[in-house]
């Protein structure tokens, strides 16, 4: 699969993934947050890239490689068993008003894309998730950016982001929801798991 | 910075006081004493303190000061209009003091409106220059208006006459490291070991800082500072050993086809160590981990 | 030759306890005065930035051993090179407290404020007490004393035949006056423990001592041999490590 046809490939994300990674952001609303996805290109359909888990990262420090490194080492380890791997990266910027893509976003971005190579970064829209708690957003939350042919970032935009899916629908009414619950304090990155090791950036118990 | 009985001390009140259990005012004092960011938690109990003429006239001349400290939390929630009530109280309590200049330069601030703000703290500046907090806004202003060079800029200014305060160079660091400026920030990091040499945590941030540049020299020099931490918190960090594994796998990839008689070049020693003082932490605490452990040193060229 | 002196409890009542209560309240008054009138000290850049080259060097001296040679080296050089290092005073620039002190009115200014407040109540309350009280013997101290302090103890009173440990009227004035501070900082806190001689000493001693312990830092940062402390850190992390995992 080349570049050129990376204008149709979709991606599709599951409702964990999404609500892991939005929560994050919420739990650490004053500072930068980030994190990877975990997936497939679609075994039915290789136009489709499947979106089925997510990894909270950091909270601090992003730009710092060592503990990048080892995080993306362990994930790498831990997905490859069910036959899955590190597809994309997850940003959210520390100001509510900047939605610009900055360069340790793009740096990290091309980081995963140099292993695969459809990789995208979505970037948290503030704005989307501001709404959300007020009216009936479909769409979900986030910005979806992919390498077009001169290896550029660009943001995928005013299609309505109809390239980055959302598997159930009813993804945002849940994530409203936790938003309401505070769910969000549940959530532990790999910033806290390696501060703790007892810590579970898996986030197993997140969901139940 | 809050110390662990600080900051249990500071959690169990704040559970008491989420629960009704009362203790309100001992709890907003301790959060100003430790300079503590819990906006949420201060504006909604200050705020039911302040609206209870009994509690509030019970604390005499404390009450200008928690004033204070609802507005700042009021901004920081985004609750404009709080803000704006509790600064009109002080104002017409005090009218001439700077000190409510400050808040209120700090509510055009929350209001987005920079360049009043700006012009205010301008004018709060000739009065004294020497203000620390009203610099230190000005970086935050920068910062929030997302133009981190100027943030820079004013720091550096600040650092000229303030080169002794150390939570402006830990900014000045983040700042730099957020850039991807790293040979700034180990600058940085070296001037905060300098003042305060046995804080582990700026040695482990100097060290990130220096595998992050790269390069043999530094690889070899940030080991020697995941050392040094490691011995700092009696083996205790995670990150620290992690990274003298990094290292480790780094410096023989670069050093390949070099000469290995070079003694700084490989601590072996060091490095299996790590790994098995990780292996033995996973063991104890995190079991489900292990083999997730030791697969990832395991392709770092590591361990066994 | 001594014989036992009665004094009347209408001593006590009248001279006695209103001079000590007088005493105290004038001190208290003189404490919120000079609250009142002291202007809060504005510092002077250079002498704040000075103070803190001071720090910062000092820092560096201290931890110079944690940092890489390198890192060091240019750190010094900052310091202390001879064109514009921060601890360089060129000569003659050095500057003299006293002279800074008689060109800034402000600094006059306040000392005189200090001293008038001061010097006003207590020269009022030794009028007032030597107009009310003077020659009467006030109290007794429980203990014998020597002659030497009769000019302490007696003062007002010229007769050589009283015993040593009657206290006159105006002597119990001077030893409530240089004997409260206590007192003072039970009731007004530690800040007015300082008193004023001490505070008007530190003052004149500040701008002296910054711009000469730039020198002394200077000299200080320049002897110092540079020897790196991190490769001995492996060697205990090592140890360290070692106890852990056995």
């Amino acid at each position: 699969m080349g570049t050129g046809s990376n204008g149709e490939l979709k991606y599709e994300i599951s409702q964990n993934a999404y609500i892991k990674l939005v929560l994050h952001s919420l739990r650490h609303k004053t500072a930068a947050v980030n994190g990877v996805l975990i997936g497939r290109i679609s075994p039915k359909d290789d136009g489709v890239v499947e979106i089925s888990d997510s990894v909270p990262l950091f909270h601090s420090n992003l730009a710092l490689l060592p503990p990048l490194e080892i995080s993306l080492i362990m994930i790498e380890e831990h997905y490859v068993a069910q036959g899955l791997s590190i597809v994309g990266y997850f940003h959210a910027n520390e100001r509510f008003d900047d939605v610009e893509l900055c360069g340790v976003a793009k740096n990290i971005g091309d980081h995963i894309s140099r292993y695969f190579p459809q990789a995208p970064i979505l970037l948290l829209n503030n704005k989307k998730l501001e709404a959300l708690s007020k009216g009936k957003e479909r769409s979900p939350v986030m910005q979806l950016c992919v390498k077009d042919a001169s290896k550029n970032w660009r943001v995928v935009g005013a299609d309505g982001g109809s390239k980055l899916l959302l598997k159930e629908p009813s993804a945002n009414v849940v994530l409203s929801d936790y938003i309401t619950s505070e769910k969000w304090k549940d959530v532990t990155d790999v910033d806290d798991h390696l501060d703790d090791v007892t810590k579970d950036w898996l986030n197993p118990g997140l969901f139940n | 910075m809050v110390t662990k009985t600080e900051e249990t001390e500071l959690n169990q009140l704040e559970n008491q006081v989420e629960n009704g259990g009362g203790g309100v005012w001992e709890y907003l004092s301790l959060v100003r004493k430790l300079k503590v960011r819990r906006s949420e938690i201060v504006l909604k109990h200050g705020l039911s303190i302040l609206n209870d003429p009994g509690k509030r006239s019970a604390l005499g001349p404390d009450e200008w000061t928690l004033y204070e400290q609802v507005a700042i939390a009021a901004m920081d929630c985004q609750s404009l209009n709080v803000a704006q009530n509790c600064i009109k109280v002080l104002k017409k309590k005090f009218p001439e003091s700077k000190r409510v200049g400050k808040l209120e330069a700090l509510l055009l601030e929350a209001k987005g409106m920079w360049e009043e703000a700006e012009k205010a703290y301008t004018s709060l500046l000739e009065d004294n220059p020497l203000d620390q907090v009203i610099h230190k806004r000005k970086v935050a202003m920068a910062k929030a208006q997302g133009k981190p060079s100027l943030a820079i800029e004013h720091l550096n200014k600040y650092l000229e006459v303030f080169m002794a305060d150390h939570d402006a160079w830990r900014e000045l660091a983040e700042i730099y490291v957020s850039l991807q400026m790293y040979k700034q920030a180990a600058f940085c990091y070296e001037e905060l070991i300098l003042t305060q040499p046995t804080l582990p945590l700026y040695h482990l941030a100097y060290a990130d800082v220096l595998y992050t540049i790269g390069g043999l020299e530094n690889l070899i020099a940030a080991r020697k500072y995941y050392a040094a931490t490691i011995d700092l918190t009696g083996g205790k960090s995670t990150r620290a050993l992690l990274g003298i594994c990094l290292c480790g796998s780094a410096i023989a990839q670069l050093s390949k086809g070099r000469n290995k008689e070079d003694k700084d070049m490989a601590a072996p020693e060091l490095q299996s160590l790590a790994a098995t003082a990780l292996e033995r932490e996973y063991k104890q605490k995190a079991p489900a981990k292990l083999n997730l452990l030791s697969s990832a040193l395991r392709s770092l060229k590591i361990s066994s | 030759m001594a014989e036992d002196l009665v004094l009347d409890t209408a001593i006590r009542d009248w001279v006695l306890i209103p001079l000590s209560v007088v005493m105290v309240l004038i001190g208290i008054l003189r404490y919120f005065v000079s609250k009142l009138m002291r202007s809060s000290p504005t510092p002077d850049a250079k002498m704040v930035k000075e103070g803190q080259v001071v720090i910062r060097a000092r820092n560096l001296k201290v931890g110079a051993n944690f940092i890489p040679p390198r890192s060091f080296r240019t750190r010094r050089f900052y310091f202390t090179n001879e064109e514009n290092g921060l601890l360089h005073v060129p000569k003659g620039e050095a500057t003299n407290p006293q002279a800074a002190m008689f060109s800034d009115p402000n600094m006059a200014m306040d000392m005189m404020k200090k001293n008038l407040s001061m010097i006003i109540p207590q020269t009022l309350t030794f009028a007032w007490v030597n107009f009310f009280f003077s020659g009467f013997v006030a109290a007794k101290i429980p203990f014998p004393l020597t002659q030497r302090f009769r000019s302490m103890l007696q003062n007002g009173i010229d007769l050589s035949t009283v015993d040593v440990s009657y206290v006159s009227s105006r002597s119990w004035y001077f030893l409530n006056l240089f004997g409260l501070r206590g007192l003072f900082s039970l009731i007004l806190g530690d800040e007015n423990a300082i008193d004023d001689t001490q505070r008007m000493m530190q003052m004149g001693g500040f701008g002296f001592d910054a711009s000469k312990s730039l020198g002394a830092e200077k000299d200080g940062l320049d002897i110092i041999q540079h020897e790196w402390a991190l490769p001995r850190f492996e060697q205990r992390a090592e140890s360290v490590l070692r106890k852990l995992v056995k």
